[in-house]
């Protein structure tokens, strides 16, 4: 089987690198011209026609088609008013939409007229045959053809039936038919995924092109490997449209899911804000693992699996896709429908599809936006020069019991004042920041006939952050190519992708909320004022300097599709994915940066002052599948099953060297440096993972009414240990389409209503790879007599294996009237062999290695309901609502005794006051897991409030009694940073050509440690800015109550439960408003031009007053967008 | 880009079609080498014994702790502690509860069980090795080395974890004996066990070891060099000292007259010449008498730890006063002082007096430099008197002379001394002859001393045993 694959393997890798060359070297000429063998209804209209009569549409459309229409005035009523809009379609298509709400039926007589008639007259009872030509006094024969799809591809397997007959077949692997028909009979053609086709029977040979089922993407879903009718799914899975995505934003891909599914989490981070340079962290239903206390993955250890057409994704390849590029994104939530994934499924698998091309004559597609982002600054309160001045002297700042220092603080306290006075008051937050306005470009085009289809897509986005300098350009390009030969048929997509990420040289955004409003920026002659004593130095001065601080990639892609149609049932596919990247960062400080102001000349140091660090990476991965899919439809049966076996290689290698001593940022070049940094050596790491799968995946449904998946993957990987090197992931799931039986079909209003179940197990495997075997590493910083030495790096668990993760699921989808729609979900999902840190008796050389202990529990609950409120087909309009809701609830039931060793460790430190951790830390709340309690659980001592007495804090013991001693033992669950719930609603309303959406999202029920209070007020360095509320609200004197302790007390307030608060949020996520010029440009050669405004995050109501946006603020977003088709 | 992907497309298909799946999964890390690959050369097994060695030079172990480090201050080869040492205030007091004494001592632990585990990986795919894939006599020396060092590791955590054999007896609990590595755990062993399984280690060494060049007469026919500077490996006479060593801790007299015996009428080690000593100019000295080393640890980083802990200079000097040493040294006057130990291996700064016998002057010759100190002939002489003391004092005694004359004492011992006064002689040379290299305090403690010299406190278990780390004992160790 395996030669067998190789050599086609290699026999279609040849075909497709000589394809790719035709297609570079004709582009240009390879516009394809209408298809003048069309049939009459293939051909292409443009129509628009509002509120006329049937008789008019008619006359129009044998106009605008050059076609005949036949039909009787007596048995049609073709006053009937008609609205009808099409533009590019096929005639077949569009006659479709006008006649079917009419019962009209229509078929094509000897390829040169179209009979119309009422479709009753069709019934099996009358032939209808009966009132035409002589023809069916003809003998039966044999009637032959091939069916095809846009691209040209053979369809096997369409099913093809004699209209008013039980008299049919099916196409082979070649799409070839043959059947037993007279002239004049209706031949219907149907298959899973494309649009129903009829047409008449005039002469031997019958060729059809079936269109496929786009406009019903909702009623597919695609799995990465294969797509399955969704009516017969039983998984659950959520499919978002490219409309859809763009409704809600036009940032990112991950950003427009967030607020579509609210499953699909972007965890918070205050610290990062709106950095365009910063990966979001995402998880889907809740956190299976732990967090990654100890370095041990690869990645976020909750993140999902991202595939891109077929083929495994990084997430920053999904943050740099072009959202005018996306076709379709589907999250696989439960076991039924990710299983085939096997170990990489538990956290949730989302599938994202581009753009295929499509048949016909070249289109080109461009999107064009200009996006806007301000800055959000208004989670900040800090004080202005008087108050901060006043705040330092109630902080005893300028008070001294030795009398020669009081004259200079008094003399401090007056220069502060008299500038104060002189109106020096900066607003030191804005300077870093900037207006950024970035943009983004897509051009698509695409075309072909039936042998070959090209596409070819370049995008351009430049996000430009807030903060000055801070920007992230993308640049990719793709050529697609779809072909056929014989009963093969070919698809192939090469991307490249090249990323420049550039850091603000403005540095961290916290280095200027912290700055004294009373200083200057600049001196009396305008220059830049370098340092404000006591080694506090001007941030705005490094940001002249030519510093370097940025990243950049670049990614070849190449995807190749192969289907060999063996006979009409059974196909065979071969996919082989290959991607190369290049990584480059590189970081650079002069010797000018104040980091070094205080290396005194005299120093040996002065001399290795400048800093520049270069990092490069390689990344290789290799994926190959080759499948079988068998689908037979029987009398009420249908089956439909997937057997591939996949095989795939990742291997990613960095390098990285520092060099020290750049005496000014004109030598910015790492070749300029004085030497090494010191005691430091090139570093590196390299990281190889294989693996190996056969999966089976199976879907049967009996008369549409029972459903039935089963998917079983047998997967191995290098990552798992020599012992436990293959394991079985496997997803069982059943469904019930109610609305099939008799029982709801007389219920009328009810159009769908399915209940779902499921069940499986699938597993997790992001960690670092060699854990599970011995392994070596050598000295390379020591030789022994002059031989260098070898030492093993840790103990190696042969039983290490993946995570596994069991998800049941129950759900069911109702649509009411057609107009309401529902889908609900309830999921327990228990993921178990957590890897841990189990500790070991040291006298087995190591004191702990890396095991399969561990439990956590998720279980919760979506809702996802949409209501058609208003439609009007005659206005244009409609006006859609919508909500979700998700709950997820998250509780560890095992940890190993290395987690509590960890526990332990992190107590111990914060019941110290000096040593191993950060004063900042000590303020912050640790990860604590504990059985029985969320990872996100927050841990602090309960707290009840400030002494009026002393303005020290009384904590409460665990035994009830009271103290002013903070200790770990006493550390309460005093909340959980998981919201309780968390959703989006918002409308989609459209009026003729105008539409608007608007979304928001919400959360409730977590808490959240208000670390603004913490740093800011409570434990404030007075040196520097503080928040308002420092000044107002501090405990100064006996008897007064204050929520805050002395403010003339500097030590660490330790967690506590005075500064956990409730985090109930609202945000005014999007607002989209649309506008379609087509009607303007009637006329035009633009086929359709679409206008639009986008704003994101507008707006927050929250609970909760906290500074947002830490080291980089947050950002309100506008883009305004441009599409046209041409 | 077309032949890239047809050659990757190739060679991967070809492995997945030509080597069974499990072969495809086996990956190797490139900057880690996989303990399978690495031993399917004779360089593997090289670098691995190496790399034991480097790690005994850590300096939890050998390169500081267990030589001049923790172990010479619990035998109170320093003084003038105070509260403000961070390192070793706790420890100079046996305050072993403290956090910078619990700190250090379980780093000694898990450091010496470490480098087990590394001897451990390494017997185990030595003795599943195919000889023949080595040169010459390199598997033997290779696999003797091993068992060597695996026995002397045990040895010294042995000697800082159990009680003595003079204490507690052989029953007492020992330490887990680990000779597999992996994840199952080695319980605790008595003392008695553990010194059987010792020796047991150390009759395998020997037997492999016997084909030593270090041995007189022994010549190695391999061309490779791999066999130089034996010194510097645990060469048969480390395991022969060691076996006296051990002999006598359990108190088994005979086998350590014979074994110490054997190293001295061995003669590979004699003692340091006089011109080699005195000299003038102080980098040309030869500060640890390189020939009398059995085993020494190679210490590229020795000037700067000399430096750092061992000179008036640095913040944590060890160090002890003149009168101290004089006491030590029986001087009466510096000037006209006759043991090398004291004249030239010690030197007066600012009121205190430091040991430079491991300092690294400039110049000094590389034949002298960078070489730690862990066994030395003189203790063969030792243990050969005290196993002599009773039976043969005469014979004892002229061992201790011998010593003392090649450290420039001109004065001999009397031959009248009796056994007491002849153990009391050899106390003073561990005193003397040791500084820096830790064996004073094993000396104390095997004889099971009431008190120890120059300290306050009175010795004995709550002395002599340190505690094992809390994790060990978690798992009933």
């Amino acid at each position: 089987m395996q030669k067998i694959f190789t050599a086609n393997i290699c026999k279609i890798m040849r075909i497709t690198a000589a394809q790719f060359i035709l297609l570079v070297l004709t582009l240009s000429v390879a516009v394809a011209g209408d298809n003048f063998a069309q049939g009459l209804l293939d051909r292409k209209v443009s129509i628009r026609i509002d509120a006329r009569t049937l008789k008019d549409v008619l006359t129009t459309l044998e106009n605008e088609a050059q076609v005949k229409f036949v039909y009787s005035t007596s048995a049609l009523d073709l006053s009937r008013n008609i609205s009808i809009n099409a533009s590019d379609e096929k005639l077949g298509a569009v006659l479709n939409q006008v006649l079917t709400p009419l019962a009209i039926q229509f078929v094509v007589k000897n390829n040169a007229y179209i009979v119309l008639k009422k479709e009753k007259e069709a019934s099996a009872d009358e032939p209808i045959t009966d009132s035409l030509s002589a023809s069916q006094l003809q003998d039966v024969r044999s009637v032959h053809g091939r069916v095809t799809d846009k691209e040209g591809l053979p369809l096997p397997g369409v099913n093809i039936m004699i209209m008013g007959t039980t008299i049919g077949t099916a196409t082979d692997g070649d799409g070839n038919y043959t059947i037993e028909a007279r002239d004049g009979d209706i031949l219907v053609f149907s298959f899973i995924g494309f649009d129903r086709y009829e047409i008449v029977v005039s002469g031997d040979l019958v060729n059809v092109v079936l269109n496929e089922n786009v406009t019903q993407l909702n009623d597919v879903v695609v799995t990465g490997y294969y797509t399955r009718k969704a009516e017969s799914f039983t998984g659950s899975a959520v499919t978002i449209s490219k409309d859809e995505l763009r409704m809600v934003g036009n940032q990112n891909v991950l950003q427009s899911v967030a607020i579509l599914d609210p499953s699909f989490r972007i965890v918070d981070n205050l610290d990062i804000g709106s950095n365009p340079n910063q990966l979001p962290n995402v998880q889907v239903r809740g956190a299976a693992g732990v967090p990654d206390l100890k370095g041990d993955y690869q990645t976020n250890p909750n993140q999902p699996l991202f595939i891109l057409n077929g083929f495994q994704a990084t997430i920053e390849q999904v943050y740099d896709l072009n959202m005018n590029f996306v076709e379709s994104i589907t999250i696989l939530k439960d076991a039924a429908a990710k299983a085939i994934y096997g170990s990489r499924a538990a956290n949730g698998v989302v599938v994202i599809e581009t753009k295929r091309p499509e048949e016909g004559r070249m289109r080109i597609n461009y999107n064009g936006s200009v996006d806007i982002q301000t800055p959000d600054l208004s989670s900040y309160e800090l004080t202005n020069s008087s108050q901060k001045i006043q705040a330092e002297q109630l902080a005893g700042v300028y008070t001294s019991t030795t009398p020669l220092i009081q004259e200079q603080l008094t003399a401090q306290y007056g220069q502060r004042m008299a500038e104060a006075a002189r109106g020096v008051n900066t607003y030191w937050l804005s300077q870093p920041l900037r207006t950024g306005i970035g943009q983004k470009h897509n051009v698509y085009l695409d075309g072909g006939d039936e042998a070959m289809i090209y596409s070819v897509n370049v995008s351009y986005n430049n996000v430009k952050g807030v903060m000055k300098g801070s920007d992230r350009t993308t640049l990719s390009g793709t050529a697609g190519l779809s072909y056929r030969y014989k009963n093969f048929s070919f698809r192939n997509l090469l991307t490249v992708d090249n990323n420049n990420s550039v850091n603000s040289p403005y540095g961290d955004f916290s280095l200027y909320a912290r700055m004294n409003p009373y200083w200057r920026i600049h001196d009396e002659d305008g220059r830049l004022i370098r340092s404000y004593g006591n080694s506090v130095f001007n941030p705005l001065y490094d940001a002249t300097l030519k510093t370097k601080d940025f990243s950049k990639y670049m990614t070849v892609t190449e995807n190749f599709y192969g289907e060999w149609a063996i006979t009409n049932r059974l196909r065979a596919t071969a996919r082989l994915g290959v991607n190369h990247s290049d990584r480059r960062t590189e970081y650079f400080l002069p010797a000018t940066h104040s980091t070094y102001a205080n290396i005194a000349s005299s120093s040996p140091e002065y001399v290795n002052r400048g800093q520049y660090t270069i990092g490069t990476g390689v990344d290789n991965n290799l994926t190959s599948d080759i499948g079988l899919a068998y689908n037979v439809e029987r009398k009420k049966h249908a089956l439909y099953s997937n057997l591939f076996y996949s095989i795939g290689q990742q291997s990613s290698s960095v390098t990285q060297v520092m060099a020290v001593g750049f005496p000014n940022d004109r030598m910015n070049d790492i070749s300029m440096a004085n030497r090494y940094l010191e005691g430091s050596s090139p570093t590196g790491s390299e990281n190889t993972t294989r693996n190996l799968g056969v999966t089976l995946a199976t879907n049967y449904s009996y008369d549409n009414r029972f459903l039935a998946d089963f998917s079983y993957r047998l997967n191995g990987s290098s990552q798992f240990g020599a012992r436990n090197r293959w394991g079985g992931f496997w997803g069982i799931g059943a469904g019930w389409n109610l609305h099939n039986e008799d029982f709801i079909r007389k219920l009328r209003f009810i159009e769908q209503l399915k209940l779902r179940a499921s069940t499986g197990y699938t597993g997790s495997q992001n960690f670092n790879s060699y854990m599970s075997v011995a392994s070596y590493s050598y000295n390379t910083r020591q030789t022994y007599n002059g031989d260098i030495g070898l030492a093993l790096q840790a103990l190696p668990n042969p039983y290490l294996q993946w995570q596994q993760t069991q998800d049941n699921n129950i759900g069911f989808d109702l649509n009411m009237f057609g107009k309401l729609m529902v889908r609900g979900d309830y999921y327990l999902s228990r993921t178990n062999s957590l890897l841990s840190d189990v500790t070991t008796p040291p006298s087995s050389g190591f004191t702990s290695y890396k095991a399969n202990i561990g439990r956590t529990e998720n279980t919760g609950y979506q809702l996802a309901v949409s209501y058609k409120a208003y439609t009007s087909a005659a206005r244009k309009s409609y006006l859609n609502l919508f909500i979700n809701i998700a709950h997820n609830s998250n509780r560890i039931k095992e940890v190993s005794n290395g987690f509590k060793q960890l526990n332990a460790e992190q107590d111990a430190d914060k019941d110290g006051n000096s040593g191993n951790i950060t004063k900042e830390q000590r303020q912050t709340p640790s990860i604590r897991l504990i059985e029985g309690m969320s990872t996100e659980t927050i841990w602090a001592v309960q707290s009840l409030g400030i002494d009026p007495a002393n303005g020290k804090e009384i904590f409460r013991k665990k035994d009830g009694s009271l103290t002013y001693l903070w200790s770990s033992a006493d550390q309460i669950a005093a909340g959980d940073a998981a919201p309780k719930i968390m959703g989006s609603f918002g409308a989609n309303f459209q009026y003729q050509s105008f539409t608007a959406n608007v979304a928001f999202t919400f959360k409730a029920g977590g808490q959240a440690y208000n670390t603004t209070l913490v740093q800011r007020v409570e434990n404030a360095d007075i040196s520097w800015n503080v928040d308002t509320r420092f000044l107002s609200e501090r405990w100064k004197e006996p008897g007064q109550a204050s929520f805050y302790k002395d403010i003339a007390d500097q030590t660490a307030t330790k967690p506590t439960t005075r500064f956990v608060e409730d985090l109930n949020e609202l945000v005014f996520s999007s607002v989209s408003l649309m506008y379609d010029l087509r009607r303007v440009l009637k006329g035009q050669k633009i086929n359709n031009v679409r206008v639009g405004f986008n704003m994101n995050d507008l707006a927050r109501v929250s609970s909760m007053k906290t500074e947002r946006g830490l080291s980089y603020p947050f950002a309100r977003q506008l883009s305004f967008t441009v599409q046209a088709t041409f | 880009m077309k032949n890239i992907i047809v050659s990757i497309t190739i060679t991967l298909v070809a492995i997945a079609s030509l080597t069974s799946c499990n072969d495809w999964l086996e990956v190797d890390p490139k900057t880690q080498i996989g303990s399978d690959d690495n031993f399917q050369s004779e360089q593997g097994f090289k670098d691995a014994l190496t790399g034991v060695y480097i790690l005994m030079t850590h300096e939890d172990l050998y390169g500081r702790q267990l030589t001049f480090g923790l172990v010479d201050v619990l035998g109170n080869q320093y003084s003038g502690f105070t509260t403000n040492d961070r390192n070793y205030y706790q420890i100079s007091v046996f305050n072993y509860e403290s956090d910078t004494a619990e700190t250090a001592i379980d780093a000694i632990w898990t450091a010496q069980y470490n480098a087990i585990a590394n001897v451990n990986n390494l017997i185990a795919n030595i003795d599943a090795a195919d000889p023949l894939m080595f040169e010459n006599e390199n598997y033997n020396i290779i696999r003797g080395e091993a068992y060597g060092l695996r026995a002397f590791l045990h040895f010294d955590l042995l000697r800082l974890y159990a009680t003595a054999p003079a204490s507690g007896g052989t029953t007492a609990a020992g330490i887990p004996y680990a000779n597999t590595f992996g994840l199952t755990v080695t319980p605790s062993s008595t003392v008695g066990k553990v010194l059987e399984l010792i020796q047991a280690d150390l009759t395998v060494a020997l037997a492999a070891l016997a084909e030593d060049p270090v041995i007189p007469g022994k010549v190695t026919t391999s061309s490779d060099n791999y066999l130089r500077d034996r010194s510097y490996k645990f060469n048969y006479y480390a395991a022969k000292a060691l076996q006296a060593r051990v002999a006598l801790y359990a108190n088994d007299k005979a086998t350590a007259l014979a074994s110490a015996r054997a190293v001295i009428d061995g003669k590979a080690f004699p003692f340091v010449p006089a011109s080699q000593v005195v000299v003038g100019v102080p980098a040309m000295v030869n500060r640890v008498f390189t020939p009398e080393l059995i085993f020494t640890l190679n210490m590229t980083n020795l000037g700067t730890l000399s430096s750092t802990w061992l000179t008036n200079s640095s913040t944590e000097q060890l160090g002890k006063t003149p009168d101290e040493y004089r006491a030590v040294y029986e001087v009466q006057d510096d000037a006209t002082a006759a043991d090398y130990r004291f004249r030239v291996l010690t030197s007066e700064v600012n009121g205190e007096r430091y040991a430079v016998k491991l300092t690294q002057p400039e110049g000094i010759p590389t034949t002298y430099a960078n070489r730690m100190p862990v066994m030395r002939v003189s203790e063969m002489y030792y243990i050969a008197a005290e196993c002599l003391k009773d039976t043969d004092p005469a014979q004892a005694i002229g061992y201790l002379n011998a010593v003392r004359r090649a450290r420039g004492i001109l004065d001999d011992l009397s031959p009248a001394l009796d056994a007491a006064q002849i153990q009391q002689e050899i106390f003073k040379e561990y005193e003397k002859e040791f500084l820096l290299e830790g064996q004073l305090f094993y000396y104390y403690k095997r004889v099971n001393a009431a008190t120890m010299r120059f300290s306050g406190a009175v010795a004995g278990d709550a002395v002599y045993v340190l505690p094992r780390p809390d994790n060990e004992i978690e798992f009933g160790n």
